[in-house]
């Protein structure tokens, strides 16, 4: 099969139609003065008042540390108390006619992905879903190649489509996107990535969510998890992370009403209104997160649905490294982008959900940067016992820090060990209690994160498929 | 029923029970009664913010398990004139009080029990005169009590649902039980075994050993870091069972010859329809046993002062009650689990329920009521009646009023800028009312410290001392050779006495 360049769509359109809302510009004006102003600020104080600033920026962590747990404690609670996600049984599912079903696009951006092509074929035919009704789009970069020569190898079924992105920056994921989205004409819309297995009904009970929604609820995130997660410690680590993360925090952040960091894939959207919106921020190496918020701030909802997509776990360190830095980037950009305007931000999302965007983006990047500072802050005092130290903890600080150190850090493991609890994988637990080390990687990607986002704000971080074989 | 109604519910359960404990505290407290261990619990969380120029949490010591005091801190640390004036413990109480009727109401709820029947048990919980004192006065014995019901009832959903939420809560609730009683490790491990038990066997790989992780996790993680914390604080890493010993071995120890009786005596008094509750949920029968998960709990927490009479020590009057604190709560506790656990298996049954009401279960409830109402004619029952625990006056409370006074004395008459001692069986009562900060050493016995030259007592100090018998009081005087121990003060208990110039 012969692959050509497609249609030619402006590839920057949300750029020009959004510049607002895209993350081109890292900093904005403003931004860049109040930043400025802040450091001086800090400055100036650690100067004339070294004690009582560094108390006050001591309290000031301490005191978003305990907000921090305590919110996701909630949130984790919420959603172990009652079902949040969309159920549907295989009757269910099955009683839809075929007839009825809208039209669903499903875009899969490919780069360098030759080698997981031929098995994406193979989990996207296993759908459940009239091919007819179907526009599988493999959006392949104009300069890659290879990947186009292995699809061009292929007997593609007549779903599936070629499409090649043609050459331009930036070279990441939202804009191939886009590229689809905007030549879609279907009714509904979905992301996979090369790699992924999604359950064979997912797009039916999709469907079926969409139609007991109100139409104001715009996307559906299927939960994603991890068909390779015994791989090595790394994979198990990472599925208890994303167990935790897709079957608790989520759907305790839907339960709310409260905006989600959407996931990379298995996003199912209103084409309409995604449309409308714009599409992806091409810019944004987090796109999905980011494009989570903004459908909450025009007034849209996405929640979860009880299906999976099963992905493969990065089980190669200096990969998994690199994902995490860029996601960790991302979630840096998403937030100063909203932030450029705060308070039309809290008047968009409203008090609650502006809130929880704090906490959910920035307070996890505060923590990542954070927690070494106060590892380290621990192993001093019990080495040292220094007053200085001891001195930046007062009564009440003392009584917040102790909980975070005792109470919240053991919490925190333990939620990653009800992950696995939850999601049934009881061999799995006895890895999660080692969470603390994964932490550790986390911060360092975290650093690694800020200082490439000074230095290549847009690089996308590729992560390699494929490099762990089939399921285990 | 709506979910507001539920709320509701939830709400009026916690606020009926809290309030009246609130009101019984108060009480209490205005006719100078109040627990000692708890007084003592709040003083060493007073200690952690008030003694040092910094905050240091060893300072919640290692004598006692050290839940009662952590309970504490937050008041210490938000709240502190709340904690001096002595009200912490009973506000803790009436809170626990609180959570332990919503628990029993959940329960209840989620075990199809009509809401009228629900009120008669949580009345019977809430208004039985041991649990509504303990919640009065703060006693270690109320949260110990929540914290077991709480394991019990998660374990009885956890066996129905399979939810992972009802296993956490469980497994979180074990863990402040071992840190709240070091007994109830036997109730944790008979809680273990029924997890492994449940969980065993299946196509899922590693499902009991998954499932008992993640149970046990908490508890482990609060032992360790109690084990921990006795290594890098006291250099020894059993320093705190060591102390627990000591101490339950040297105070009334002669006065408990015997295990086994006041243990019976304990159980059958504390709930009557305890060992019919248990027989109800062993016996084999075709009939729903939904309290199963709990029944081994109980057995095991009326079984571990075979193995843990050790760890209390008896009161001065040979009572059973402060020894058998534990097993009173965990009878009471987990009695009430199984009673709910019980009303639904008869309301289960509907037309079909004498197949759960069988005539040996009447047999044995009626004659362990009969022992229970018998004890109660010839004194041997509960130490206190309801109208007793409302007119303020609730079982094993002290009479403190004399310490408060001293106590507030002493805030206002120590001398500055001197090192004092207070030294008595309730010295602690003492402290907490002066607040004194790290120039007062605060010692249990009356007897001097071997090192007591060390304290750096001199001209000026002051030793206050409880109930000083010659020899105490001889003793003080030899620690300090070159200074006489001059009376300068007193009440009917204490003595003041200050140390005179050398020669």
């Amino acid at each position: 099969m012969a692959v050509t360049p497609s249609e030619a769509v402006d590839p920057l359109q949300f750029f020009r139609e959004h510049p607002e809302e895209c993350a081109y510009r890292t900093l904005t004006p403003p931004q860049r003065i109040a930043g400025m102003l802040g450091l001086v600020a800090l400055a100036v104080l650690l100067w004339r008042w070294p004690a009582a600033t560094l108390l006050g920026l001591n309290g000031a962590a301490i005191v978003f540390y305990v907000a921090h747990s305590l919110y996701k404690l909630w949130l984790i609670w919420i959603s172990m108390s009652r079902p949040v996600a969309l159920q549907f049984t295989p009757e269910e599912v099955a009683k839809l006619p075929d007839a009825q079903l809208p039209t669903y696009t499903i875009l899969v951006p490919l780069y360098r992905e030759a080698l997981v092509l031929p098995r994406l074929v193979e989990h996207l035919s296993k759908l459940d879903y009239p091919p007819d009704k179907l526009d599988i789009q493999l959006l392949m970069e104009e300069d890659d190649h290879t990947t186009q020569e292995a699809c061009a190898a292929l007997r593609l079924p007549p779903q599936f489509r070629a499409v090649v992105v043609p050459d331009s920056q930036p070279k990441t994921k939202p804009k191939a996107c886009n590229h689809g989205l905007y030549t879609s004409r279907s009714d509904l819309l979905v992301i996979y990535d090369a790699e992924d297995r999604p359950e064979p009904d997912q797009l039916r009970k999709a469907v079926a969510a969409f139609a007991a929604l109100p139409p104001q609820v715009a996307c559906l995130q299927a939960k994603l998890n991890f068909y390779n997660q015994r791989r090595n410690l790394l994979t198990r680590w990472f599925t208890s992370e994303y167990s935790a993360w897709f079957d608790l925090f989520l759907p305790g952040l839907t339960a709310c009403g409260w905006p989600i960091p959407l996931g990379g894939t298995s996003n199912h959207f209103r084409v309409p209104v995604l449309q409308e919106l714009g599409g992806w921020d091409p810019f944004n190496v987090t796109e999905d997160c980011d494009l989570g918020i903004r459908l909450h701030k025009k007034g849209y909802l996405a929640t979860m649905i009880d299906s999976t997509t099963w992905e493969e776990a990065n089980g190669n360190f200096l990969s998994w490294f690199r994902q995490r830095s860029r996601w960790v980037k991302g979630y840096i950009q998403t937030w100063l982008v909203h932030m450029r305007q705060p308070l039309a931000l809290m008047r968009q999302l409203g008090t609650g959900a502006f809130s929880s965007f704090h906490m959910t983006i920035g307070g996890a990047v505060v923590s990542f940067l954070l927690n070494p500072v106060y590892w380290l802050m621990t192993l001093l005092w019990f080495l040292t016992r220094s007053g200085l130290i001891a001195s930046l903890f007062p009564a009440p600080i003392y009584a917040l820090g102790v909980f975070c150190l005792l109470v919240a850090n053991f919490v925190f493991v333990y939620v990653a060990v009800i992950g696995c609890l939850n999601r049934g994988y009881y061999d799995l637990v006895k890895y999660a209690v080692l969470t603390p080390l994964y932490w550790l990687m986390m911060s360092w990607g975290a650093y690694k994160a800020l200082a490439q986002l000074i230095t290549r704000p847009h690089y996308w971080e590729k992560t390699d498929h494929g490099m762990l074989g089939g399921a285990s | 029923m709506s979910a507001r109604a539920r709320r509701l519910g939830d709400w009026l359960a916690f606020l009926l029970p809290a309030l009246l404990a609130t009101y019984c505290g108060w009480r209490a407290h205005t006719q100078g009664l109040a627990d000692l261990e708890t007084q003592a619990a709040a003083r060493k969380a007073w200690d952690v913010f008030h003694l040092q120029t910094h905050a240091n949490l060893a300072l919640i010591g290692f004598d006692q398990p050290p839940m009662l005091a952590l309970l504490h801190v937050p008041a210490a640390a938000f709240a502190p004139g709340l904690l001096a004036g002595g009200l912490a413990g009973p506000l803790l109480g009436a809170v626990f009080l609180g959570l332990s009727a919503v628990v029993l109401v959940r329960l209840g709820r989620a075990l199809d029990v009509p809401g009228w029947l629900l009120a008669v048990v949580v009345s019977l919980y809430a208004g039985h005169p041991l649990v509504l004192g303990w919640a009065a006065l703060g006693a270690r014995a109320m949260p110990l009590a929540f914290v077991l019901l709480g394991l019990a009832a998660s374990l009885v959903l956890w066996a129905r649902s399979g939810r992972a939420r009802d296993l956490v809560t469980g497994g979180l609730l074990a863990a402040a039980a071992i840190l709240l009683a070091y007994e109830a490790a036997a109730v944790v491990l008979a809680a273990a075994i029924y997890v492994t038990w449940r969980s065993r066997g299946g196509v899922v790989p590693g499902r009991a050993e998954g499932t008992l992780i993640a149970f046990l996790l908490p508890a482990a993680y609060a032992a360790a870091v109690w084990v921990l914390a006795d290594w890098l604080i006291m250099g020894q890493w059993g320093h705190f069972w060591r102390v627990t010993m000591v101490r339950a071995l040297t105070v009334g120890r002669e006065a408990a010859p015997d295990v086994l009786s006041p243990l019976l005596t304990v159980v059958v008094i504390a709930n009557p329809l305890a060992v019919a509750l248990t027989y109800a949920h062993l016996r084999r029968s075709q009939a729903p046993q939904t309290g199963v998960p709990a029944v081994g709990m109980l057995i095991a927490a009326v079984l571990s002062p075979l193995v843990f009479i050790t760890l209390r020590p008896v009161s001065e009057d040979g009572s059973p009650w402060l020894a058998l604190g534990p097993v009173a709560a965990a009878v009471v506790g987990v009695g009430a689990v199984l009673l709910v656990a019980f009303v639904s298996d008869i309301v289960k049954a509907g037309v079909e329920w004498r197949r759960v009401v069988t005539p040996g279960l009447v047999v044995i409830a009626v004659g362990t009521l009969l022992l229970a109402g018998d004890a109660q004619l010839s004194h041997r029952g509960l130490p206190v009646g309801v109208r007793s625990v409302l007119s303020g006056r609730p079982a094993f409370a002290a009479s403190v009023a004399e310490e408060w006074e001293l106590g507030q004395a002493l805030r206002r008459q120590l001398p500055a800028g001197r090192v004092h001692v207070i030294a008595g069986s309730r010295a602690y009562v003492v402290a907490l009312q002066a607040r004194t900060g790290p120039n007062v050493a605060v010692s249990e016995t009356p007897r001097p410290p071997a090192d007591a030259a060390g304290l750096g007592l001199g001209p000026g100090s002051w030793v206050i001392l409880r109930d000083p018998e010659e020899t105490a009081v001889a003793r003080w005087q030899q620690a300090l050779p070159n200074s006489p121990l001059v009376q300068v003060g007193g009440s009917r208990a204490w003595r003041c006495y200050e140390v005179g110039p050398g020669p």
